[in-house]
């Protein structure tokens, strides 16, 4: 395929020399991976000189966005960039395998390429290098090789943060990153000079890959920032002797010989750590197989682990940036509230959407058919997972969830959950007096484990701010009576309207109406609402009357009844007569289930608004975490036109509450509401990283059930424009038949 | 299953008209007062005969209220028919038929057929619009209509399959262009036009009013 024209060529070729100042490898001697290269000095002029002359290349979209990447706004301008590079990408379709390209004579081909492939040299998210994956066949001998983009192009983000902080270190970052480039290029390795490649798919994070050579030395890890592993590692396999290991399903044996004794011993050394060895028939004068781990397999491990937890920390760390960048820069869900809280709800009601898109992700409808790229993988199909449930067969998107994945999952080794809170040990977090002694600690407790039903009235009063925690048991009921006395108030104001002033107020006639009519369709499959007319729906019609007549600015609109019923259903648990209520039992619980609920709406009323811009915020948000957080369900969703994350619209509004069994709703919503310590969610490293970690333990157990919750997750995932995906994956299926 | 076209519907009108009762009937054949509030949207689907072919409709069940406008318009797209739906026994939601048509012309492609359906036909008893105002209203607006009772199943296969059948008839004729997915048509099992690309895709040169691509937006 032949592309371009000479002059275009010479541009490329200025371009492939300014990229490489010092030259190659043959220059390079820092370390002992620079030398790997010293053997093939054709193939690395052949790089340099014919480097790729693919069409896109010469303005590969992916190039003009790292070499924009000087922002003033490191955080904002990040993600906003980012995004348009894997949009860029994508459109682009870069990612291809059996090019075919002609590079360095007769005998060299480029047989994979892989655009915005990253190393991350420090723990530093800023500073991170993109470069280009690729691998080259020449003399029927494959290379592997990474090298940066040009020096401008590196991502310099530490450098503008260092000077807004006001210290001269710009230079400084610009020099590191530098080196770094050339430090961390991998220059054509063969292939047998690599013993493994260790693939991680986290459910949450990038994925990437780890190369360990035959010496026993791990490579930087390379990250895959819109996938692509699954056709890395099937092209190599069409090209080399590629064994998945017996042990590790993630790690994938290179030059793996025939003798049983060495591939049972490889096998047993390497569950844990990829240790290298020598290469097959080599005479080895050092066995790291001699006796127990060598000193260096041992730094090896210890190095993995250092760069797992770096990497970890990195993730984390970018996901609260992303979060922290957009509330804070949006000021929407603030707008409406005195408090912080807002901000904290739809933070923390935002990440439990990108939990839960992370886990619907495990079984993302298939599209297999339909991948954008001109090559469609062939190994997809084989290896792919499948789903089967209600709404039809689903490919299990790589790398998602899964019991592998999760056994990978750093979170799923943590401690079992504690059980619910019972009521006697709510009473242990009360001084002599009532007081809450440890607030923080209680929000822990709730968070970790739950609240038993006996003690959720309490608890949820406690948690939706009806209640100070320093006041006393004698304060609290005083405000109990205090709240009741004010809903009286505002309910009359309703009851006592004259037939001719009811006739006069178009709007709330018609306001009326409605909830009349949504109060019929609210949690009918619960006991609690079966039957029509009663106690129940009254006390519920009449909460939703008296709000709209509470926010007259707001009034009624749909999806207050479902965040209504759970209190209601709550507050009327903590009078122990079951059936009929008496008139002033019945006053107390309708008017404490009528506080929470209006709590909860100060917190929620932003979703509420009809310009919907608070809605829209979040799903702003949500696509940025999944993009951060899952990169092939961005690229999947991105590929199947449905970035507006409209399916999530439900999840959002009704903090998930159609999503789950009511009792589950229960628990989840009180562990939202228990956040984190402190306000500012998005400030504190732990806090974030805590919601997360509860997001995923969380949908971890929610799937005790899995298939019912897989296609409970489905079912919702159908929701708004993710039907296009279902309708497209049924449409498949259908054609398939 | 295998069908020769997939048409995409959209159910629209004011809150509680019977969208979602309608949708149930016509799928699942069975009438439930009991119904959770549609928030967003909800799906159905059924196949159906036309003609000795095979359709299968893919319909898009709206929420009603003006709250969710914004996203409900989004639905718009790519449909080829709506049924519009009014309660006959609330004046209010025939009154506001004007600006669901408005949304819909705005925001839907031009070809979309649209029936005009006035629900509720067995609580005649409490009727606040008569059949000929929905005749008229209809004709007005170059619409079709029908009367329907989502509770007996009264003309509920009609408004769905006449809708169907028009949009067929538009395919017939050559008012669509089946490879285009922007009139809601997907060709299905065998048929030709799948080469046009992934669904969503923007394809330069053909009529796509409501195709941004919303990535980079």
């Amino acid at each position: 395929m032949e592309v371009q024209g000479p002059e275009v060529r010479e541009g490329l070729l200025c371009t492939a020399q300014d990229r490489l100042p010092g030259g190659i490898s043959r220059e390079g001697s820092m370390t002992g991976r620079h030398e790997l290269g010293r053997g093939y000095p054709n193939l690395s002029a052949a790089v340099r000189d014919n480097w790729l002359p693919s069409e896109g290349l010469a303005s590969h979209p992916l190039d003009e966005h790292v070499a924009d990447s000087h922002m003033d706004e490191p955080l904002l301008a990040d993600i906003e960039d980012e995004y348009e590079g894997v949009c860029a990408a994508n459109a682009s379709s870069d990612e291809y395998s059996d090019v075919g390209e002609d590079v360095g004579g007769a005998d060299t081909e480029v047989v994979f390429v892989k655009e915005g492939v990253c190393v991350f040299p420090t723990a530093s998210r800023h500073q991170r290098i993109l470069g280009r994956l690729s691998l080259i066949k020449q003399y029927n001998c494959l290379f592997i090789c990474w090298l940066p983009y040009a020096a401008g192009a590196v991502q310099l983000e530490d450098a503008s943060g260092a000077g807004q902080r006001g210290d001269a270190g710009g230079g400084n970052g610009a020099v590191e990153s530098a080196k770094d480039r050339t430090m961390y290029a991998v220059h054509p390795i063969p292939l047998s000079d690599v013993r493994a490649i260790h693939k991680h798919t986290p459910p949450l994070g990038q994925h990437r890959i780890t190369l360990t050579l035959a010496t026993g030395v791990s490579l930087p890890s390379l990250h895959f920032q819109n996938g692509g592993i699954k056709s890395f590692l099937s092209c190599l396999r069409e090209h080399g002797p590629l064994v998945r290991s017996a042990d590790d399903p993630n790690t994938y044996l290179i030059n793996d010989t025939t003798d049983p004794l060495q591939r049972s011993l490889f096998s047993l050394e390497l569950t844990d750590v990829l240790v290298g060895r020598p290469p097959a028939g080599a005479s080895s004068t050092y066995s790291p197989f001699a006796g127990p781990l060598a000193a260096e397999g041992d730094m090896s491990l210890r190095a993995q682990l250092s760069e797992l937890v770096d990497r970890f920390q990195q993730l984390t760390q970018n996901a609260r940036d992303t979060a922290s960048s957009l509330f804070s820069g949006s000021m929407l869900m603030g707008a409406g509230g005195p408090m912080a809280e807002p901000h904290l709800t739809a933070a923390a009601s935002t990440a439990a959407a990108a939990a839960a898109t992370a886990a619907a992700a495990s079984s993302t409808p298939a599209t297999a058919a339909a991948p954008a790229g001109p090559a469609p993988d062939p190994d997809s199909r084989r290896s792919s997972l499948e789903a089967s449930t209600d709404l039809g067969v689903f490919e299990l998107i790589e790398g998602g969830g899964g019991a592998a994945a999760a056994g990978g999952s750093p979170w799923s080794r943590a401690r079992p959950p504690p059980p619910p809170l019972s009521l006697a040990e709510l009473h242990t977090f009360f001084d002599a007096d009532g007081r809450m002694t440890n607030f923080s600690e209680f929000k822990q407790r709730v968070h970790d484990g739950g609240v038993e039903a006996e003690a959720r009235p309490e608890a949820w009063k406690l948690l939706l701010g009806l209640h100070a925690p320093g006041s006393t048991r004698a304060e609290r009921q005083e405000e109990v009576e205090q709240r009741r006395a004010a809903f009286q108030r505002l309910r009359s104001q309703w009851r006592t309207m004259l037939p001719g002033q009811e006739a006069k107020c178009s709007k709330w006639r018609e306001r009326r109406t409605r909830i009349d009519k949504d109060v019929r369709r609210t949690d009918r499959g619960l006991r609690f609402f079966a039957r029509e007319k009663s106690q129940a729906h009254n006390m519920l019609r009449e909460m939703l009357l008296t709000y709209e007549r509470y926010n007259q600015d707001l009034g009624y609109v749909q999806g207050q009844s479902d965040l209504a019923a759970p209190c209601l259903y709550v507050m009327r648990s903590a009078v122990a007569e079951s059936g009929q209520l008496a008139n002033a039992d019945a006053l107390g619980v309708e008017a404490e289930a009528f506080w929470c609920f209006a709590s909860l709406m100060e917190r929620m009323e932003a979703n509420f608004c009809s310009d919907s811009r608070a809605m829209h915020a979040q799903l702003l948000a949500l696509r940025s975490l999944v993009q951060l957080l899952d990169p092939p369900l961005y690229a999947h969703l991105e590929a199947h036109d449905c970035l507006n994350f409209f399916f999530c619209y439900r999840w959002l509004l009704l903090h998930f509450k159609r999503e789950f069994g009511f009792e589950e709703v229960l628990r989840l919503w009180e562990a939202i509401w228990s956040g984190v310590p402190g306000l500012h969610l998005y400030l504190e490293n732990w806090d974030f990283d805590g919601m997360l970690k509860f997001c995923v333990e969380l949908s971890g157990r929610l799937r005790l059930e899995p298939l019912l919750r897989d296609a409970d997750l489905l079912a919702s995932y159908a929701a708004g424009a993710g039907r296009d995906i279902v309708a497209t994956a049924m449409a498949g299926a259908a054609a398939a038949d | 299953m295998s069908y020769a076209y997939l048409f995409k519907y959209i159910i629209i009108g004011d809150t509680g008209v019977g969208k979602s009762c309608l949708l149930l009937q016509f799928t699942d054949k069975r009438f439930q007062p009991v119904h959770d509030l549609t928030i967003g949207v909800e799906f159905g689907a059924r196949m159906i005969n036309i003609d000795g072919k095979q359709i299968k409709l893919q319909i898009w069940d709206t929420a009603g209220q003006e709250s969710f406008r914004s996203i409900t318009r989004s639905y718009y797209r790519g449909a080829a028919g709506a049924l519009l739906v009014y309660d006959i026994t609330r004046r209010e939601t025939f009154e506001h038929l004007a600006s669901w048509l408005e949304d819909a012309r705005q925001h839907a492609n031009p070809n979309m057929t649209i029936m005009l359906i006035g629900n509720k036909a067995d609580l005649g008893h409490r009727r606040a619009v008569s059949t000929e105002e929905g005749e008229q209203f209809a004709k007005e607006h170059g619409l079709v209509f029908l009367e329907t009772s989502a509770k007996t199943a009264l003309n509920v296969e009609e408004a769905f399959i006449n809708t169907a059948r028009a949009i067929h008839g538009k395919i017939q004729s050559g008012v669509f262009d089946v490879s285009n997915e922007s009139y809601g048509i997907k060709v299905g099992y065998g048929a030709g036009g799948t080469g046009a690309g992934a669904p969503g895709t923007v394809r330069p040169g053909e009529p796509s009013p409501q195709q941004t691509s919303s990535c980079c937006s």
